[in-house]
């Protein structure tokens, strides 16, 4: 996997990553130790607008407040009393997958990755369980860690009630599961030492349709900062997004646990881990951590010259930062992008990395600006291509099949070229369908308000949810390569139950065949002495 | 005004089908989504047989305590069944009938859902998670949930650290499971031939 450490370091800023080049530009805290300055960002709260443009020119938005949602969650309350964590994530389409795979699994821990179990062969990695976990979920996780049982249960049901009031968040919950961990769940045999006495997991499910679990995050958070200029829709209409919170009451009491659960009492510490783990101890207290995000289409095209921050959020004012904490916005161009000007640009204040072409307002220090803009050269980025796939019919039933056809269509004034359209993985997952037709294409030249499009038919023999990966375009304008693909499609084939059943009677035959004459049978021998009125029955 | 008459055979035979139809559509009809998303995910590479297996294993491995929906269905058709019969024998044993019906059916899902799979004749690679779901909703299947405290111990002596895995306490919930459906079904039976006894003509 590539991993590009300037990605990694802008989605972790969240994690704190983002310290030492905000010390850089906030002055109060450029003497600070890492330490202090984490907790001076703890004790006043933080919040961060990440925009990053990618070389297509497709958005990719993150709003993560760090400190201030402690506030709304109450983390100091008796009912958090022995949480090591509590976790709210809704997530639709491919954002958290896109976050990982920039992010990449490296990046936790040098060349290992860093939560890597030796027994799965892939890894496992965030990014596995997320291919686990499907795209699209939205639960709770919370562990409570030695606990009478009843007390932890009655510990959660607290913390339910608190998110559930519509005063505070307003989420909705249902219960998906409680496992609680201690040694009487192993044989006496396994001699099983555990680092607690008593660990109950709770999962429950989100029942808040997605955009209002998003509307649910954001509105429990301090707006009195860039989050007051933020359109909360902007998030829902684009083609992947989430939002969450992440909430450990006692940080020391977690890594402590995760010390000896890592250790087994030998003395293993995070600290002696790569630079990401390792700032987990110097953090003592409770932190809370919300965030939403969003990835987006193609924004940016061959012309433009600049970028609006705030077009990104779908702002319509000012931004101003937070009355108490430090505000930060960040915006990060393609690598192959030449930066020309910065609005606005004061010295100390905001910051240009070039080799990663990140761009970092300190927005606090900068007060009330009307908008955030990164201007460009006009052919940093290509035409508006679009890459679309659909299906007729829109769903099927099993022996039916569908007509796929990917389309893409220039919507700019000047031609690219060398293109290559691929859609071909759905025959390699599934060895039940049949594909016919072109699956790949390879296209000379496409100009200005031109399209082309491949069209393929898949038979399906199976009911059950087929996923079409992204159907992929690649081409080249103005001699670089460009990437582009559509999202992941799923297509369902329904269960018939009347096709179903003739399929029963004719692979059971024929004892099937025999079980259903014999039951005809009896129901017309049956009709019949009904008829006659015979056997003293009764009536009906 | 004529009156039409049904005759005790007849009762109890019409009231095996309607029992039978009662939790067959119902099992269908009203099959947790965490089986749906399972089947979606599965039935793709496994077959059409997925479906029907899963919504006979849902109808018939029953937690009393865990899966309400399943135990009103069983007592619904009990009910029903004890009804058209209107004698307690009866209903018992529309309800037997009822359930050794679902069982013969299922098994014969189970046989066909596993041939393919013995036979070789299809891959187990396992496809993606469509988009639109997530197998956490496989943790709400109220069957799952009643076997995931199971699991530590299970994990624990399967990993080296105790004697084998507790087979026997597995069997023994899956037996409990198994049984309680034809044990509400007969309550139900013996309830409906109460509320509605045969009448003599």
């Amino acid at each position: 996997m590539h991993v590009d450490k300037k990605y990694a370091i802008a989605f972790l800023l969240f994690a704190f990553l983002i310290l030492p080049m905000a010390a850089s530009a906030y002055p109060v805290m450029a003497q600070d130790s890492p330490e202090e300055m984490i907790e001076l960002l703890l004790n006043e709260g933080a919040e961060v607008l990440l925009t990053n443009i990618d070389e297509n020119g497709a958005p990719a938005v993150i709003y993560a407040q760090l400190g201030s949602p402690v506030d709304s969650l109450n983390l100091e309350a008796e009912m958090y009393d022995n949480c090591l964590a509590l976790a709210v994530i809704a997530t639709r389409g491919e954002l958290l997958d896109y976050i990982f795979s920039l992010i990449g699994t490296e990046f936790m821990g040098g060349e290992e990755p860093g939560f890597m179990l030796s027994q799965f062969d892939e890894g496992f990695t965030p990014e596995a369980i997320l291919d686990l976990l499907g795209s699209d979920f939205s639960l709770l996780v919370s562990a409570y860690y030695n606990l009478d049982e009843a007390v932890a249960i009655g510990k959660m049901g607290q913390v339910l009630a608190h998110l559930a009031n519509p005063a505070v968040f307003g989420f909705s919950f249902a219960d998906i599961i409680h496992l609680r961990i201690d040694e009487s769940f192993f044989p006496p045999e396994a001699e099983m030492e555990l680092p607690f006495e008593a660990l109950d997991v709770f999962m429950y499910q989100v029942t808040n349709p997605f955009a209002d679990a998003l509307n649910v995050v954001l509105g429990g958070l301090d707006d009195s900062g860039l989050l007051g200029n933020i359109n909360p829709s902007i998030f829902i209409a684009e083609r992947g997004a989430a939002a969450g919170l992440l909430a450990i009451p006692d940080m020391g009491d977690l890594v402590e646990l995760f010390n000896d659960t890592m250790g087994g009492g030998g003395g293993f510490s995070l600290a002696a881990e790569s630079f990401f783990p390792s700032q987990f101890e110097m953090i003592n207290g409770s932190i809370a951590i919300a965030a939403a995000g969003y990835i987006g289409e193609q924004i940016l095209t061959y012309g433009d010259t600049d970028i609006s921050i705030g077009s990104l959020v779908g702002a319509t004012g000012s931004f101003v930062p937070m009355d108490t904490g430090v505000s930060i916005v960040m915006g990060i161009l393609p690598e192959s992008a030449n930066i020309t000007g910065v609005s606005p640009d004061v010295e100390g204040l905001t910051m240009h990395e070039n080799d990663s072409n990140m761009i970092m307002w300190n927005a606090t220090g900068h007060g009330e600006v009307p908008d955030y803009i990164i201007e460009f050269e006009s052919d940093d980025f290509p035409p508006d291509i679009v890459i679309a796939r659909t299906f007729n019919p829109v769903s099927t039933v099993p022996g039916g099949s569908v007509e796929v056809t990917v389309t893409v269509k220039n919507n700019g004034t000047v031609p690219i070229d060398n293109l290559e359209i691929v859609d071909n993985e759905v025959g390699a997952i599934y060895s039940t369908v049949t594909v016919a037709g072109t699956t790949s294409q390879n296209v000379t030249s496409l100009a200005g308000g031109e399209s082309t499009s491949i069209t393929y038919t898949v038979t399906f023999t199976n009911e059950g949810k087929y996923t079409f990966p992204n159907a992929e375009l690649t081409y080249e304008f103005n001699a670089r390569e460009y990437n582009k693909n559509t999202v992941t499609d799923g297509y369902s084939v329904y269960a018939d139950p009347a096709q179903l059943l003739s399929q029963m009677i004719l692979d059971g035959m024929p004892i099937s065949g025999a079980i259903l004459g014999i039951v005809a049978l009896g129901a017309l021998f049956n009709i019949n002495k009904m008829r006659k009125g015979s056997s003293g029955g009764y009536q009906v | 005004m004529e009156v039409f008459i049904i005759s005790t055979f007849s009762s109890k035979y019409f009231g095996w089908l309607a029992s039978l139809l009662v939790v067959l559509a119902a099992g269908w009809f009203l099959l947790p989504t965490g089986y749906v998303t399972l089947i979606e995910w599965l039935a793709p590479i496994m077959g059409n047989y997925v479906r029907p297996t899963f919504v006979m294993v849902n109808i018939l491995v029953v937690n009393p305590l865990g899966n309400l929906i399943m135990v009103a269905i069983w007592i619904i058709a009990g009910l029903v069944g004890g009804m058209m019969a209107g004698t307690k024998k009866g209903g018992i044993l529309i309800a037997f009938l009822t359930w050794f019906s679902c069982a013969g059916i299922g098994i014969f899902c189970l046989l066909q859902f596993l041939m393919p799979i013995m036979e070789g004749t299809i891959t187990m690679s396992m496809p993606p998670i469509p988009p639109g779901t997530s197998l956490a909703d496989v943790l709400s299947i109220p069957l799952v949930q009643s076997f995931v405290s199971d699991l530590p111990g299970l994990i624990a002596s399967m990993s080296g650290g105790g004697s084998g895995p507790d087979v026997v306490g597995l069997v023994m919930s899956v037996a409990v499971y198994v049984i309680s459906p034809l044990i509400i079904a007969i309550i139900g039976g013996i309830v409906g031939a109460i509320l509605r006894p045969k009448e003599e003509f």
